[in-house]
């Protein structure tokens, strides 16, 4: 069995024109974990993803699939991998259970079974043509299809873009089975950050083709806080904005009742020792959401440079 | 398994929030001894979390002995969950009492309202604990 | 492979309709004699007809039309998506693709002709026959593929709307020009089954290009467009660009063919002494080109006009100078144009001459300095040089019309005029026929006048004519057999030599003036040699023969003869022999070949002994001999490698 990591960038970098969609991006996803891919719209995940597949070629760098040159092995290590797209690109005019049989003769591995039941779980209608099933159907075969072919690695662009909550819901129920059940390598990207943060292991932040964070969930979660806090003015006080600086404070916002802070390097025996520090009263540190840490961090500055 | 929330966005681990939350209910006696509680897959269904999260939980309280695997047949609750060390009870007491202590704050009370509440919060409990659980 | 082929089968699925449609079409086909015109070629002829003609515009439609939206819709509307996200190569993404719409379009065809090809099998497979409706089948199945891969590289092209389209039209009109550039000096050597022959490959070649440019666009682009469309640019343009080079290569080295790849050659002319001989004839590897030399057989030395039409090619006496028609005008109306050209040395660069004449003969002076060119209505004389016109005369007048003219000096043209002038008269076979003339005529160049040599009168009609231009005789037989030698310069009878049958005689005059003919009687040959003066100096049997002509003399002394065996077959079944004028042996030189002098004769002055055109033997085959004097021995010339 392959020790490395299933998938990996090295130093991906993608022009159009003159603009650069990625920037040598580098990272890796290991086995058995699922790693979220996350960006604003136009940060260059989709390229980078395309780049990981195979199908495009970077001007400089390559993606890895099981150690093996994405684009030139692309044919190969596709029987491996269950691609769902953000656009579905399945032909129109096939039905499903077409789809099906002809995905039935190109992969080594083929579960027809499978791929019925779970049809049939998400209510799609196997002699419909493609075309004219609704968005969170289409969604539904491409995901069928995806994992029918017990792939090693599952690559969801958007997955949830355009669904309903209950369509949703109904996706993340099937990855989370598929996970359970195979213990299936993800990489996902997406902008449903609350729907994906149970699930992600690790997250990586795609800011303007930069990759501009790659960590593990649980560090992610445990180093970013939000401190909110007062100032007052005492006899000792006579330094005020270096109180943070242990926290590597992220974004610093000033009011009238006093100091709200995201900070990336929180730990509970720092914030203890904050806590009694001269001058600061009513600390608090609360836990923020991915989404939130992602506006902090992803998000556009307003009035002062970054 | 209502009771049984995990909330991503707080500051503990989802895995320690499973484990935390497992524990008080087979304390309180809503999960009773030898009952089944449900497979890795189906919680992860539940909850919408990665799956090895609850895996590692159920491991955790299956080397605390609060768990146990049957072969083949699944998870249940010990016959006889361990009781809390007294260490740790401490441990977990401090901790829930300072985050109780901050909330309260927040909200303006004082800790003579705090204690009074968490009082009426004991005595409900026991009421609604089935007769010869645990003190 | 499974990925290839799942692919073509759902392009084939997809698709049906077409099928349908076509084999409807074969269906209502049936109904063609109905129609009014039809009844003109009878029921079966217009059924076949339709359906082959209807096959082949809906299949070269439908064919570049599928191109055009599978696999240039498809990338550039980034339907393949669905295909790279699978285990499929690009090979067979692509592969599947073009066989399943190849196999579709051929299908459509065949469902098409099918109906009508079994209900009238009995009226063209007995034409057809097995290996020919092959042929024609794959022939289509190829047109069907490179319309599919025009049809591809075409759509996606216009479908991109990118400044890469302007780019494709500006290299297509660059191609189309230098390809026409290319093919133009194949156009021009009028070879129909060689330029079928390199269309072929053209075709072949650019079918090649289409294919490649199509599979690069899909290989190496993929799902990045941008990079797509610039790869199908690349590869499209530098495999054109390798085809075109190819071609010309190829062209160039078709229109340039030396002596030695001649298959088999004729003598188109020959100068009366020295060596210089014009060889036309069939080129190795190059079908049905003709390649026309000016050759030297001594050195081996050459010099090749470019192949333009078969126009005539002459050498001037001395062999310094030859001179060519060409055809220029395209639509065949016969005005051409002249070329020059001296030969000593590597040959001089080919001058055309500033005119353009209808040519029906050309010659030229002793030195190459002046050219004569025989016209429809008048024989007029060029100076080479300058191309300008000296002197010209009718060809056709009330002393009849020239049939024959050479050079006597530079300046000054003999013309044989032969009459009566509107043709034999009515009664030509009767004995009181005497009505035939001959009109010896001298064209003065530098005083630009016609001076009458001679006529003579008289002559039983038809009448035949032996030339001596250097002594200035000439020998008449008449169809009745009576056989005079005539004083050119007064038209005086010098003798009389006999009474002969037209078909068995045969005449020349010997370098020195000596004249020579050869009868044969109750099949046995005989050759009379008489004196300048006409008077019988010796007779020659030439034991069994049907009928004898004859050549030069490769030796002073030395006469070569053909002796064919079979009176009716003159050239195909006569050996060549040398008969000793002195000692009256004769000796078989050369089996299955007769002197090439033999037919030459009428456009020489003369034929000076030892020289190339004495000792020249062609073969029927085309194989032409020149016999060394030194060791008797025959060598085969241009040597074959």
């Amino acid at each position: 069995m392959n020790e490395g990591p299933i998938l990996a960038a090295e130093a991906i970098t993608v022009r159009y024109g003159s603009t650069a969609a990625c920037s040598d991006v580098t990272f890796s996803v290991a086995r058995g974990s699922v790693y979220a891919l996350l960006g604003r719209n136009g940060a260059g995940k989709s390229t980078l993803v395309r780049c990981l597949l195979g199908q495009q070629k970077p001007a400089r760098g390559r993606g890895l699939l099981f150690g093996e040159d994405a684009w030139r092995r692309r044919a190969r290590l596709m029987d491996r991998v269950g691609v769902v797209p953000e656009e579905p690109d399945a032909p129109p005019a096939m039905t499903p259970a077409q789809i099906a049989d002809f995905c039935r003769r190109i992969y080594s591995t083929w579960n027809a079974g499978e791929f019925a039941k779970r049809l049939d779980r998400f209510g799609i209608p196997p002699r419909v043509p493609f075309g004219r099933l609704s968005k969170g159907q289409k969604g539904g075969v491409l995901l069928a299809l995806a994992l029918a072919s017990a792939p090693d690695l599952l690559v969801l662009d958007d997955p949830t873009l355009g669904l309903d909550v209950v369509a949703r819901r109904a996706l993340y129920d099937e990855l989370v089975g598929e996970l359970a059940d195979r213990g299936t390598t993800v990489l996902v990207t997406t902008h449903d950050l609350a729907g994906i943060e149970g699930i992600a292991t690790r997250v990586a932040i795609l800011k303007e083709g930069r990759l501009i964070l790659d960590e593990e969930m649980e560090t992610l979660k445990a180093r970013f806080r939000r401190i909110r806090y007062g100032n007052q003015m005492t006899d000792t006080r006579t330094a005020y904005g270096t109180e943070l600086d242990p926290f590597d404070a992220v974004r610093v916002k000033v009011r009238g009742w006093g100091v709200d802070a995201v900070v990336a390097n929180y730990d509970d025996a720092s914030f203890d020792r904050f806590q009694r520090t001269d001058g600061v009263v009513d600390a608090e540190a609360s836990a923020m959401s991915l989404e939130e840490i992602f506006l902090s961090v992803a998000g556009e500055e307003k009035g002062a440079g970054s | 398994m209502r009771a049984l929330r995990v909330d991503p966005a707080e500051a503990v681990p989802i895995w320690s929030q499973i484990e935390e939350g497992l524990r008080r209910l087979v304390a309180s006696g809503a999960l009773a001894a030898g009952q089944a509680v449900p497979s890795v897959r189906d919680l992860a269904r539940d909850l919408s979390v990665n799956p090895a999260t609850v895996a590692k939980a159920y491991q955790r309280l299956c080397e605390a002995g609060v768990l146990s695997v049957r072969r083949g047949e699944g998870t249940y609750v010990s016959d006889a969950p361990p009781a809390m060390g007294r260490g740790e009870r401490s441990r977990i007491l401090r901790q829930g009492a300072a985050r109780y202590a901050t909330l309260a704050a927040t909200a303006g009370a004082g800790v003579e309202e705090a204690s009074s509440e968490l009082s009426t919060a004991f005595a409900d409990l026991e009421g609604k604990r089935p007769p010869g659980g645990k003190s | 492979m499974k990925g290839l082929f799942a692919v073509a089968w759902r392009e084939i699925v997809e698709r049906r309709m077409v099928l349908l449609a076509a084999a409807l079409l074969g269906l209502l086909v049936f109904l063609v004699p109905l129609f009014p015109g039809a009844a003109r070629y009878g029921a079966s002829q217009a059924r076949l007809f339709t359906a082959g003609f209807s096959a082949a515009t809906f299949c070269a439609f439908v064919a570049f039309l599928l191109g055009g939206s599978t696999i240039g819709r498809d990338l550039t509307e980034r339907r393949l998506g669905f295909y790279f996200s699978r285990p499929i190569a690009e090979g067979a993404i692509w592969g599947g693709k073009f066989l399943g719409i190849w196999v579709l379009v051929a299908a459509s065809a065949l469902a098409l002709v099918l109906p009508v090809g079994l209900a009238d099998f009995a009226s063209w497979w007995p034409a057809a026959g097995a290996w020919r409706t092959a042929q024609i089948a794959l022939l289509f199945a190829a047109a069907v593929l490179f319309a599919l891969a025009l049809g591809s590289v075409v759509g996606a092209s216009l479908r991109e709307r990118s400044v890469w389209t302007l780019a494709d039209l500006a290299m297509l009109g660059l191609l189309a020009l230098g390809l026409a550039a290319i093919l133009f000096p194949l156009f021009q050597a009028d070879a129909p089954a060689l330029t079928t022959r390199v269309a072929g490959g053209l075709a072949v070649g650019i079918s090649l290009s289409l294919l490649l440019a199509s599979f690069a666009q899909v290989a190496v682009g993929r799902v990045d467009q941008r990079r797509g469309t610039r790869a199908r640019f690349a590869v499209l343009w530098g495999v054109l660009v390798l085809v075109a080079v190819g071609c010309l290569g190829s062209v160039r080295w078709l229109v340039s063919p030396v002596p030695e790849d001649l298959t088999s050659a004729s003598v188109r002319d020959i100068t009366p002494r020295g060596n210089w001989i014009v060889l036309r004839g069939r080129a190795r590897h190059r079908v049905d080109l003709t390649a026309s030399f000016f050759y030297d057989v001594a050195s081996g030395h050459f010099v090749r006009p470019p192949l333009r039409g078969n126009g005539g090619m002459v050498l001037s006496e001395d062999g310094s100078t030859g001179a060519w028609s060409e055809s220029c005008a395209l639509d065949g109306s016969r005005q051409c144009a002249i070329w020059v050209c001296r030969l000593e040395g590597h040959g001089s660069r080919p001058r055309r001459l500033p005119l353009e004449a209808s040519i029906s003969d050309l010659r030229l002076s002793q030195q190459g300095r002046r050219l004569a060119v025989a016209g429809p209505d008048t024989i007029s004389v060029f100076d080479v040089s300058s191309g300008g016109l000296l002197a010209g005369t009718a060809s056709e007048s009330e002393q009849g019309k020239v049939l024959r003219f050479a050079f006597v000096s530079e300046d000054v043209l003999r013309l044989y005029r032969f009459g009566p002038r509107f043709g034999p008269p009515v009664e030509a076979d009767s004995e009181s026929s005497r009505a035939g003339t001959l009109a010896i005529e001298d064209l003065h160049v530098v005083e630009r006048s016609v001076t009458r040599a001679s006529r003579i009168e008289g002559l039983g009609w038809p009448f035949s004519v032996g030339f001596d231009d250097r002594h200035g005789r000439v020998v008449v037989w008449e169809k009745e057999g009576s056989v005079a030698l005539f004083d050119a310069s007064s038209g005086a009878r010098i003798a009389n030599l006999g009474q002969r049958s037209w078909d068995e005689v045969s005449r020349a005059f010997l370098f020195d003036g000596r004249l020579v003919l050869a009868e044969t009687t109750g099949g046995a040959g005989r050759l009379q040699l008489f004196r300048q003066d006409g008077t019988l100096a010796q007779v020659f049997e030439l034991g069994p023969a049907g009928f004898v002509q004859i050549g030069g003399e490769p030796q002073p002394g030395v006469l070569a003869l053909s002796i064919s065996r079979n009176p009716k077959e003159v050239w195909a079944a006569a050996d060549s022999f040398l008969l000793d004028l002195r000692s009256g042996s004769l000796a078989k030189v050369a089996a299955h070949a007769s002197p090439v002098a033999a037919r030459l004769r009428w456009r020489l002055p003369y034929i000076e002994p030892g020289s190339a055109a004495a000792r020249l033997f062609a073969r029927p085959d085309g194989t032409l001999l020149l016999w060394d004097p030194k060791d008797s021995s025959l060598r085969v010339i241009p040597p074959l490698s």
